[in-house]
């Protein structure tokens, strides 16, 4: 539109006031489409469930148009009065934005969203989704991980080292564990902890064990990082170091020089005998040996 | 808030709104894809790159049909790479908000080794010796299937959903006796996921309650049995495990409350080994959660954040104790069954504030208390204060400076108890040691045409556990990521990232039991990649678009301990140069051809990784690392409907 350049605030003032006034056009999509028609962007709306008139939760079967971008007014007097837009470059803030989408899209899975990272750093959904679109493409596993990787470059770094999620391929992707609506769990997990995320794809991990290993019964993420790492297994430190972070008896504490020539570092290192590092079943398993 | 709540509807007359202009998609539309292909690799490891495949041909079906009927009912078949190793599909029926139902499948396949070398080859749970050294796979492989319903109406919701993972394969594992042996061990479990649940919302509220059950079946013996030894090593023991999650949240005008409470409990009761002092176990673990959650937005300027977040284990498995005191071959110790309870509690409150246009200030204190018991410590406190400055008002500029600052202490740390008498009383485990850590980023977004936007990110944290004379003492994370962007022309788009990191940590042990640090290790870790893509739509009259990427990643560790000398330790690393390039040639609105070539150049090593008898008192599995080119190609047609 004409009113790209005008000032944010002056352009939200003018919405403000054509919300609250409710002049909606007569004839609903039909007096829009009288000049939109020849968008193919959209058009596209009607390939898409925005644009079905005949599901009582669309837009299309209510204010139409209208329902998203506010009431027409006297915009269809040569389009230069603004109307509610969406997108990076519309001047109109993302909370505002984004009060359109939440007017419908609540509920459990963004019952959290005012929380957010994402909404406090004042994210739009427009800047994840798209709606004039037959399929949004971030519902697509292949396409999801790139849009989310795009911000969040530390991620998209860790998932090509030595050992990571099988993320560099969408055989998994960022929404299996997070939530990017926010959740009610740290760092917006879909789960309830961390641990609890892990097993859902680990449920052997979760016992409980006759014998647990402190640290792995309280926090996977004590010795794994999750988006990937330069060492196997997704380990933060390998053994025999990391099991010396914790451990320093006669026996666990001693210097080990040479890496490849020793039964404590070669072959699984300190889990060639404590091999049952997650917990063990074993009656006599309390050095978690068995 | 333009919400369709707050909408002044008294002047809307849709009696005369006939959509006559709207063109709704009925029927089918969406497009069916076939494709077929060969892997050529001498490592199996490569199908970890290519979709889960193995060397040899590859055939794929992939599917996206949907049929939307005039009555707002619709269905949908979606499938992607069905066939291969890695594939998955999804059929659904249903219409929004009323009645919906779908059933999902999906294979995932990660290959760890295709050259593990062991005298001794599972027989279901029974590791039987063949004499000779036969070569094996490590290699994982899950299938999962589910299906999913919903009933709804206008502010209500039903649900249930199920889904079951057959995982088989083979994991490293190693038994320890006389001499440690690592084995090919054995893996075949069921997992089943139950949830149902009911969902209420209104205009500026939400409640709904849930019960999600998972059942992990073990379908292996109690124990791994190895040269006669029926008890050489316990599998994972079958265990069940269910929450019951209630939430809600409220919305009054700008300030939004969200709340939830979660009642689990974990659950283990596999027959016990007849062996040893324990004559019984009953796993039981009790978890309660409580998220509370609340946000406002206190003026246009001033954002508020507030919540609290409890979390509580409470391990209440009971033991039977059997006749016989059993000692620890290793330590001289008593064994003994500690049953680990955790109780923690966080605190948040944060601020966010609009200086001026395109100018925030944000900041906030967190408070984390954790307590445990049978650990060495029985509480830990950590208070963590940030701030960040961020500039969006400039032309063609984003500014984002982040600073954080935590420090964690808490109760007497009593090196001396029972936990860990044989440890170093100077030892503090990294986990509830005392710590410092300062934390800063930057990130710098630069636009300096509007098709043209290149970004930068840097970072450097550090950690300090000023208490610790043995163990973790200190470590440093730091690095950088660039991007850039280019649409250059209308048809060319050109991309570019890369970055590095240094993760660098230090500990201190010592000879002596309970004597002052007199050896160190430090390791340094480094990670590198770099990435360039590019898409062209210009060819053959714009019918053609090809586009590839490359990528270069290296992983690094470097190892050296001392104690009056520097020893480092051998090679570890992993170096990997990715291609794909692709070419899609569209001979028809309805018709398209796509050629995709992969290539991956995948080498590491691993000084851990000796000949099966090469340390004497260690049997290892003898894989020498990977060293290999791999190429995949894949000729595809899809035909849109």
């Amino acid at each position: 539109g004409s009113w790209d350049d005008m000032d944010p605030q002056e352009f939200e003032a003018v919405l403000d006031k054509k919300f609250a006034e409710g002049n909606y056009s007569k004839q609903g999509a039909d007096n829009c489409l009288m000049c939109h028609r020849r968008s193919e962007k959209v058009m596209a709306l009607f390939d898409g469930v925005h644009g079905r008139a005949d599901q009582s939760k669309s837009p299309m079967a209510g204010l139409q148009c209208e329902a998203c971008h506010g009431p027409m007014g006297t915009h269809n007097r040569g389009g230069k009065e603004p109307m509610i837009t969406f997108g990076e470059n519309a001047p109109l803030s993302a909370e505002k934005q984004n009060s359109v989408c939440l007017s419908c899209h609540q509920g459990e899975e963004r019952m959290a969203w005012h929380s957010s990272v994402h909404n406090l750093e004042e994210v739009a959904c427009s800047s994840c989704h798209q709606v004039h679109v037959a399929q949004d493409p971030i519902l697509d596993r292949k396409t999801e991980v790139e849009t989310c990787t795009s911000c969040h470059t530390r991620q998209k770094a860790d998932m090509n080292k030595r050992s990571s999620h099988p993320m560099k391929w969408a055989d998994m992707t960022c929404s299996d564990c997070h939530n990017p609506h926010g959740s009610m769990s740290e760092a917006a997990l879909t789960s309830t902890t961390v641990n609890n995320t892990c097993y859902e794809c680990h449920a052997e991990k979760r016992g409980p064990f006759l014998y647990e290993h402190a640290p792995v019964a309280e926090d996977c993420a004590a010795c794994h990082n999750p988006h990937g790492s330069v060492n196997d297994a997704m380990l933060t430190q390998r053994a025999p170091q990391l099991c010396q972070s914790c451990h320093a008896s006669p026996h666990s504490g001693s210097p080990i020089f040479n890496s490849g020539e020793d039964r404590m570092t070669a072959g699984k290192s300190c889990l060639n005998c404590h091999s049952q590092v997650h917990g063990s079943n074993h009656p006599n398993g309390s050095a978690l040996q068995r | 808030n333009y919400g369709l709540a707050n909408a002044n509807l008294e002047k809307v007359d849709t009696t005369k709104w006939e959509c006559k202009r709207c063109e709704p998609v009925n029927g089918y539309q969406g497009s069916v894809g076939v494709g077929g292909g060969a892997v050529i690799t001498n490592d199996n490891h490569a199908a970890n790159r290519f979709g889960g495949n193995e060397d040899g041909g590859v055939g794929e079906l992939n599917a996206d049909v949907r049929y939307n009927a005039e009555s707002g009912y619709n269905a949908s078949i979606l499938t992607d790479r069905l066939g291969t190793g890695n594939g998955s599909a999804n059929v659904s029926v249903g219409k929004a908000g009323v009645a919906n139902a779908e059933f999902n499948y999906r294979t995932l396949t990660t290959w760890q080794e295709d050259n593990a070398f062991s005298q001794y080859v599972a027989n279901g749970s029974e590791l039987v010796n063949t004499g000779s050294l036969v070569q094996q796979d490590l290699k994982l492989e899950r299938e999962r299937y589910g299906f999913a319903f919903d009933v709804g109406g206008e502010l209500w919701e039903t649900y249930a959903n199920f889904q079951r993972e057959d995982k088989t394969g083979t994991k490293s594992r190693s038994v320890a006796g006389l001499s440690a042996t690592n084995i090919v061990a054995p893996v075949d479990s069921t997992t089943d996921r139950w949830e149902a649940g009911a969902k209420l919302t209104g205009q500026n509220w939400f409640t709904g309650v849930s019960y999600i059950y998972s059942q992990y079946d073990n379908n292996l013996a109690t124990s791994l049995t190895l040269d006669n030894n029926a008890y050489a090593l316990a599998n994972d023991p079958s265990n069940e495990a269910y929450q019951v999650v209630l939430n809600g949240a409220y919305s009054l005008n700008r300030t939004h409350f969200a709340g939830r409470v979660v009642s689990g409990k974990m659950t283990q009761d596999d027959d016990t080994l007849k062996i040893g002092g324990i004559a019984g176990f009953d796993g039981e673990v009790r978890t309660l959660d409580a998220n509370f959650r609340v946000a406002s937005s206190v003026t246009n300027r001033l954002r508020l954040t507030a919540s609290y977040d409890h979390s509580d284990r409470d391990n209440r498995s009971t033991v039977l104790q059997g006749d016989a005191i059993t000692v620890d071959g290793l330590s001289g110790d008593v064994e003994g069954v500690k049953l680990y309870d955790t109780t923690r509690n966080t605190y948040k409150v944060g601020a966010s504030y609009r200086i001026a246009s395109g100018y925030r200030l944000d900041g906030g204190y967190d408070r984390k208390d954790v307590e445990r018991t049978e650990q060495d410590r029985e509480k830990t406190n950590e208070d963590t204060l940030w701030a960040r400055l961020r500039v969006t008002s400039l032309d063609n500029w984003d500014f984002g400076l982040k600073a954080g600052y935590s420090n964690r202490d808490g109760s007497k740390y009593d090196a001396n108890r029972g936990t860990s008498e044989e440890d170093n009383a100077l030892l503090r485990r990294y986990y509830l040691a005392d710590r410092e850590r300062v934390e800063t980023e930057l990130r710098i977004t630069h636009t300096p045409i509007d098709t043209l936007s290149i970004d930068f990110t840097g970072r450097y944290a550090e950690d300090d556990y000023s208490e610790s004379e043995i163990g973790l003492t200190e470590a440093k994370d730091y690095g950088y990521d660039l991007g850039l962007n280019w649409a250059a022309t209308e048809h060319l788009n050109l991309h570019a990232f890369g970055g590095q990191q240094w993760i660098e940590s230090a500990q201190a042990g010592s000879t002596v039991m309970n004597g002052t640090a007199n050896w160190f290790a430090d390791v340094e870790d480094e990670f590198i990649h770099a990435g360039l893509g590019f898409s062209y739509a210009g060819l053959m009259a714009d019918k053609l678009v090809i586009g590839g990427d490359y990528l270069y990643a290296d992983s690094t560790s470097d190892t050296v301990v001392s104690q009056g000398i520097s020893v480092p330790y051998d090679d570890y690393y992993a170096t990997s140069h990715s291609i794909n390039f692709y070419g899609d040639y569209a001979f028809s609105e309805k018709m398209s051809a796509r050629l995709d070539y992969m290539y991956e150049r995948y080498q590491d090593s691993d000084y851990a990784e000796v000949g099966v008898s090469a340390v004497p008192g260690l049997t290892t599995l003898g894989y020498w690392g990977h060293n290999y080119n791999a190429h995949m190609v894949m000729v595809s047609f899809k035909y849109a409907l």
